[in-house]
């Protein structure tokens, strides 16, 4: 049909309008410069970037800390201590600036860094140790006056591969979530225990008059005596399950597995065999 | 924090005589508040005197 646009076909121009559009520059041509711009720009960048890595990694090499560096004394520093105290039943010394924490002193020096920094103001207890079987804060206690302590942290705990009765019930009870706060919340549970144990009595106990003796926890005992330990993830009911179980000694039963591959197998196996069992007997 | 002196008192009449040797110098009896005041500048003691064994028989 003759009305059809013909897509294809040139426009009927004048031959003043075909020189102009000649004279006029594609689009595909703007900017083709600014582009090229850009990406040598880019590709030098990265190039840069790839040198001063590479010379990072060098100089870090070449900083290889020997294995007796954290126990070297410090260089240059004005009032230094010298500490000798029990870490998880081992004799450390250490030589360390007096302003040094034990939580600084732990992390820092001994690599046991099980032990976490919070709020370093007291307020967490995500930094609770033992030190001389009582809970302390050691991000507000100067590791220079621990000479001749003796320090557990949550590493200390554990019996080799035997988790202490308090990290398994923390397991058990699911008395974590991100698990930031949580060895000092063991820590401090294990020796709320004790101070519990030695009749030590707190605010909510009913009658603080009774003959020192240990001290039945109830919940709100836990409570209280665990006040000092603040868990973002609210995980308290857990904790508190957690804890009550240790001091009761009475287990109860664990009401959930580890997921397990194989378990799981052979759990349809079983399953298909009984159904073919049944179906056979009911041909 | 600043940096100050750690000395240890052995006994009461030594811790005294350290205290009163610098008038800037604190007593250190555990330091959950000190140590905190110091930590935010509050507190700017040159030197601590470490009595913790010491006042731990008088609690």
């Amino acid at each position: 049909m003759s009305d059809d646009f013909d897509e294809t076909s040139e426009p009927d121009l004048t031959t003043d309008e075909e020189a102009l559009l000649k004279e006029v520059p594609t689009l595909t041509d703007v900017g083709q410069a600014r582009r090229k711009f850009i990406g040598q720009s880019i590709a030098g960048g990265l190039g840069i970037f790839a040198l001063s890595l590479l010379e990072q990694e060098k100089v870090l090499a070449a900083l290889a800390i020997s294995p007796d560096a954290m126990f070297a004394p410090a260089v240059g520093v004005e009032n230094s201590v010298k500490v000798v105290f029990k870490i998880n039943g081992a004799t450390k010394s250490l030589e360390l600036d007096s302003r040094m924490v034990l939580l600084d002193a732990l992390r820092e020096r001994l690599e046991l860094t099980g032990s976490k920094k919070g709020c370093d103001h007291g307020q967490c207890g995500a930094c609770t140790v033992i030190v001389d079987g009582r809970r302390v804060l050691s991000c507000l206690t100067l590791a220079a006056t621990c000479e001749g302590k003796e320090v557990t942290t949550i590493e200390g705990l554990a019996q080799g591969d035997n988790l202490h009765p308090m990290q398994s019930a923390f397991i058990k009870y699911d008395g974590f979530q991100c698990g930031y706060c949580t060895p000092g919340q063991i820590c401090s549970a294990v020796a709320m225990l004790t101070e519990a144990k030695n009749g030590e009595v707190s605010f909510v106990t009913a009658d603080v008059r009774q003959s020192p003796r240990s001290v039945a926890l109830t919940d709100d005992e836990i409570r209280e005596r665990m006040s000092g330990n603040i868990c973002r993830c609210g995980a308290y009911p857990n904790i508190i399950k957690a804890i009550q179980e240790v001091h009761s000694g009475k287990q109860a039963a664990q009401s959930w597995n580890f997921h397990r591959p194989e378990t799981k197998l052979a759990d349809a196996i079983n399953d298909v065999l009984t159904k073919e069992a049944t179906s056979d007997a009911t041909v | 924090m600043r940096p100050f002196k750690y000395s240890r008192a052995n006994d009461a009449s030594q811790a005294v005589q350290l205290a009163v040797a610098n008038k800037n110098a604190k007593f250190l009896a555990g330091g959950t508040n000190l140590l905190d005041l110091m930590k935010e500048d509050v507190e700017r003691p040159t030197e601590l005197v470490d009595g913790i064994r010491l006042f731990a028989g008088f609690v």
